[in-house]
């Protein structure tokens, strides 16, 4: 009797989840299909099932501008994501660190100004930024795009990183203490393991974050040899004059990929988790 | 003038250093200091100078390509006195914030939860819930919106052949159509929920099995292991949410195609904001919009932090 | 934690990886390398940055132009940066402001705007020089000058005209419009249309929040919006315009403003003629292929309707995109001879078709109409039909897109019922107003 009950709560809880991701995938599902029709049907055809099915659109979408095909901006996305995400890691887990761990003088201060640092919006900012980098002659390259992740200037990450860690009981620094353990290795061997899911959070918020980011991008980057998958996108797009909205549909659900391999594969640390063996090992 | 000069973040520590009041001060800090280092720099150089040439720029008429005249306060005069659809903006993203953060929220720690554990294919389940973030700032998101949203969207087809309802236009209804907007940030909860499942999965599972010994129910153990054990992710999330809310700015700009129509009913405050700014030529404006937005975010992240005093347990027993 | 182990290791590998094809394409993370000192045996070097919006068929095209270009003159080297039109005027006015600006840049009509801040050269030294314009239209290289000086070279013009679902019309039996219809005419072909068509489907678009429209409408009693450096209208000719649609919208032959706000008809996505709810819009021509491909049915194209007082024909030859230069840049005699290149070299102009507009050198269209697809023809012969009726063009209200914004929120609260047409023409003017006084 309790093992029938049991299994149909399962059920409907499974049932409402199903439910829920319909809704959640309608959209993709759409885009989807619409990137299958040949142009006359995307706008025109308001069903969700194409008539004709075609490939063309990807062909088209894949080729690119003039040669330079989309494999070159998914490569540029890439490699811009990977050294953003080296560069949050490591920079945003050391100030959160200092500002979740560490006592010192003026700590107040310094959270509340960074805290500030990001209440401002960043349209007033983008000139002041633009000539500096330019006069750094680093205008139309990666490097304005890359370089500040190195310099923690993610405060999401840091403020993050500062509540996971302060959630770790402090018992766990006493006793590494007493077995002889800096600030460095307490740092190294003992927070950054115990953090693992924030972590984890951290590098996926920095791939796709990195993946989505338009503007930035299209200040800093001039030659279409460092073009990215978001610049290569909207080179389909001109409201003022003709789209080619099939090939941007196709190279949209193709941009959706990366990102969702990494989610998935990511996402087992936060069903594994270490808490659960970490403390006690 | 030679030895009193050192100052105070020389790094070389000399060896009277025990006695000197800076290199004890250095010896206390040094540590946390160093750690700090990257964001010292970055904070310094690429965040400070950006931000006070802004403030200067909200007291000048700026229009990005001549030269600017100092103008004093009329910026902050004209925004409060003479600018409607300014107020507008404020309205609007006030009422954006106060409905999309509480019901985001609740919606991404209601789906955490349900998805921490215990099911079959939980993996494909979180996938497909995180497939809205991913489109998040996407151009064909617009597109996308109208066909769940439109007169004929999914939405109301669905609303009319099962329950017969005609309803409106959310996207074209100014009466409605910022509300398509909150529901398409609650339909982009995918962060929040991930924030929120790391946090579940720090939560010593050993908390759990020792309430059961002690014949602690569910519900028990959700109010006394859960919610205090996840408040700081909790405030975490709400700040950040906040935050970014009143800021919002990628959806009203590709959904109403960069005009916060219709009738200004989605002009949200950074979009309006980026307009004067960008398209009208008038940077000095912008720039004083923008750090009248701080005080405002500044003033509620305030009063959050203040009142987590009474509600965020941290691990580490702190303030 | 043994996975852990396994991501740090995947992690280290990977960043391994990266350096080392960094350093093989070093110059791709870095600056791009400057040109090497070993060219400059013979004519100096030149190198120009060149700047356009637009989508995949105009960019493919236009850097053909600049492989063309390059090959007939080696010593010079262009640079292309091109992208959507979204974000376009930002990156450029983020360029401008931070002293880096591209020497070469595509504008649309608020060109003005950037004249009016000094961004742009002088191009008059150059003209009848590098850029030869003897072919051209007059008015289309008026168009692109100021007070006397040349500041663009047009790529491009455009006109207005409405186009109609033709195999709609058929299927349900309705003349096409007759051309020189009046606005009573236009209204009364409506009213019949609407009987005729299912229900749900409307014979037009409201348009009302359409800027160029309405000044149509302004034009055909001689006025406008913005002459002489004032405002040219009054708000008893907005009410007009605000009173007219509401009776189109009562009588049920546009869509309620409810349903379709957001359906804009600016392009194929936003447009209830290309989903076959609407029988007729007003679009610019240079839209209509676009419009055409994202349909199944065949599109008409018919001239907009005439006022019975009209004092002048409120059409006009529009030219739409202009290739400048920055005053910033040290090259101004080269950015002016790619300019001519582009607008008059057959091979060149061959390869960009109409894409930015009907081109204004009369040679070149000779050449293009034999070339066009079905639709093209019939923009060609439109263009035509409609060139031979246009009155000179009106300099475009300073801060356009400021007053585009409220002449908006103007119709919509017309649509939405909450001011009438007269306080609503009020706004208008006072945006109007507004916005001139900005540029003095």
């Amino acid at each position: 009797m309790e093992w029938t009950r049991k299994n149909y709560s399962v059920l409907l809880k499974h049932c409402f989840v199903i439910l829920l991701g319909v809704l959640m995938m309608y959209p993709v599902i759409w885009m989807f299909m619409s990137s299958l029709k040949p142009s006359q049907y995307i706008f025109s055809d308001l069903s969700l099932w194409p008539k004709e099915f075609t490939f063309g659109n990807y062909a088209d979408g894949w080729r690119g501008i003039a040669g330079r095909g989309f494999g070159i901006y998914f490569w540029n996305s890439i490699l811009i994501c990977v050294f953003v995400i080296i560069g949050n890691l490591i920079s945003c887990s050391m100030a959160a660190f200092a500002f979740g761990r560490l006592n010192f003088s003026l700590k107040k201060l310094w959270f509340t100004l960074m805290m500030i640092t990001i209440m401002l919006p960043q349209h007033v900012k983008t000139i002041p930024q633009y000539i500096m980098f330019k006069n750094m002659d680093w205008v139309d390259s990666f490097l304005p795009l890359i370089t500040p992740k190195f310099l923690a200037t993610e405060t999401f990450f840091i403020f993050l990183l500062v509540q996971f860690i302060r959630g770790l009981p402090r018992e766990l620094d006493e006793s590494a203490r007493i077995d002889g353990c800096g600030p460095v290795q307490i740092y190294y061997r003992m927070i950054l393991p115990l953090a693992f899911p924030a972590l984890v959070t951290t590098a996926l918020f920095s791939f796709m974050w990195t993946w989505d980011d338009f503007f930035s991008q299209l200040l800093y980057l001039n030659d279409s040899a460092l073009y990215t998958v978001q610049l290569g996108l909207r080179l389909f797009m001109d409201s003022t004059g003709e789209s080619s909205w099939g090939p941007m549909f196709a190279m949209s659900v193709l941009s959706l990929v990366p990102s969702l391999v990494l989610f998935f594969s990511m996402q087992k640390y936060f069903v594994e988790g270490i808490a659960t063996t970490g403390i006690k090992g | 003038m030679s030895q009193a000069a050192a100052t105070p973040s020389a790094p070389g520590r000399d060896d009277r250093a025990g006695s000197h009041p800076l290199a004890k001060w250095w010896k206390r800090n040094a540590t946390a200091y160093l750690f700090l280092l990257p964001w010292f720099i970055g904070f310094l150089v690429l965040t400070l100078i950006p931000m006070i040439s802004s403030l200067y720029l909200s007291f000048t008429n700026f229009d990005l390509l001549t030269p600017s005249k100092w103008v004093g306060l009329a910026n902050y005069d004209t925004m409060f006195n003479h600018d409607p659809r300014y107020i507008k903006s404020l309205q609007v993203t006030f009422v954006y914030v106060f409905s999309s953060v509480p019901l985001k929220l609740g919606f991404a720690l209601f789906v955490a939860i349900l998805m921490n554990k215990g099911m079959r294919g939980l993996g494909l389940y979180r996938t497909v819930y995180y497939i809205p973030t991913l489109l998040g700032g996407s151009v064909a998101i617009a597109v996308l919106w109208r066909k769940m949203f439109g007169g004929d969207g999914v939405v109301n087809s669905f609303l009319l052949n099962y329950f017969g309802i005609q309803a409106p236009d959310w996207v074209s209804n100014p009466k409605y159509a910022l509300s398509s907007l909150v529901a398409l940030s609650v339909w982009q909860f995918g962060s929040s929920m991930i924030i929120f499942l790391a946090g579940l999965k720090q939560i010593p599972q050993d908390y759990y099995e020792a309430s059961q010994i002690d014949g602690a129910g569910r519900f028990k153990q959700f109010i006394s292991i859960t919610i205090p054990m996840l408040s700081p992710i909790v405030l975490f999330n709400l700040i950040m949410q906040i935050i970014s809310s009143f800021q919002a700015f990628t959806p009203a700009f590709i959904v109403s195609g960069g005009k916060g129509g219709p009738l200004d009913s989605t002009m949200f405050y950074t979009l309006y904001l980026y307009l004067k700014g960008f398209s009208f030529f008038e940077m000095g404006y912008a720039s004083a919009m923008a750090w009248v937005l701080l005080i405002i975010i500044g003033v509620f992240t305030a009063v959050i932090f203040a009142s987590s005093k009474h509600w965020v347990t941290y691990g580490d027993g702190g303030e | 934690m043994k996975h852990q182990k396994k991501l740090l290791t995947a992690l280290l590998v990977l960043l391994l990886l990266v350096v080392t094809a960094c350093s093989g394409g070093g110059a791709k993370v870095g600056k791009p390398s400057a040109a090497s000192p070993s060219d400059r045996a013979g004519e100096e070097k030149v190198n120009l940055r060149i700047m356009w919006w637009g989508s995949q068929a105009r960019h493919d095209a236009t850097l053909k132009v600049i492989e063309k270009f390059q090959e007939k003159y080696p010593h010079i080297k262009i640079s292309p940066e091109y992208m959507g039109n979204d974000g376009y005027f930002d990156k450029l006015a983020t360029q401008i402001a931070g002293g880096n600006p591209p020497d070469l840049m595509q504008l649309g009509n608020n060109y003005p705007d950037y004249v009016s801040k000094d961004a742009l050269m002088d191009l008059t030294p150059y003209m009848g020089q590098e850029i030869n314009v003897e072919s051209f239209d007059q008015n289309v290289i008026e168009a692109g000058a100021m007070d006397g000086k040349q500041y663009g070279i047009s790529l491009g013009s455009n006109v207005l005209g409405l186009i109609y679902n033709k195999s709609l019309l058929e299927k349900a039996g309705i003349q096409p419009p007759k051309e020189n219809m009046t606005w009573e005419e236009l209204e009364a072909f409506g009213k019949d249309a609407v009987t005729k068509l299912d229900k749900g489907v409307y014979a037009f678009a409201d348009q009302s929040f359409f800027p160029h429209y309405l000044n149509y409408f302004l034009r055909q009693q001689d006025k406008t919006f913005y002459r002489d450096g004032t405002v040219a209208f009054a708000a008893e000719d907005i009410e007009n315009w605000f009173e007219m649609w509401k009776r189109f919208r009562e009588a049920g032959i546009v869509p309620s403003s409810e349903a379709a706000a957001s359906m804009s008809e600016t392009s194929p996505d936003v447009s209830l003629l290309v989903q076959g709810k609407v029988l007729m819009s007003l679009v610019w021509s240079n839209q209509m292929s676009g419009f055409q491909n994202a349909m199944q049915d065949e599109l008409g194209v018919s001239l907009l309707p005439a006022a019975q007082d009209e004092k002048r024909s409120g059409l006009w030859i529009q030219p739409s995109q202009f290739m400048t230069v920055s005053k910033q840049s040290k090259h101004p005699k080269e950015a002016a001879m790619f300019i001519d290149f582009m607008v008059n070299d057959l091979e060149a102009t061959k390869i960009l078709g109409n894409d930015r507009g009907i081109p204004g050198s009369e040679k070149v269209r000779e050449m293009l109409i034999g070339e066009g697809s079905e639709i093209d023809k019939k923009i060609y012969e439109y263009f035509n039909l409609s060139a031979g009726i246009a009155s000179s063009m009106d300099r475009e209200l300073p801060n356009i897109s400021e007053f585009d914004g409220q002449l908006n929120n103007a119709a919509m609260a017309v649509g939405f019922g909450t001011k009438s047409p007269a306080e609503a023409a009020a706004d208008v003017v006072s945006a109007a107003e507004a916005a001139v006084n900005k540029a003095n």
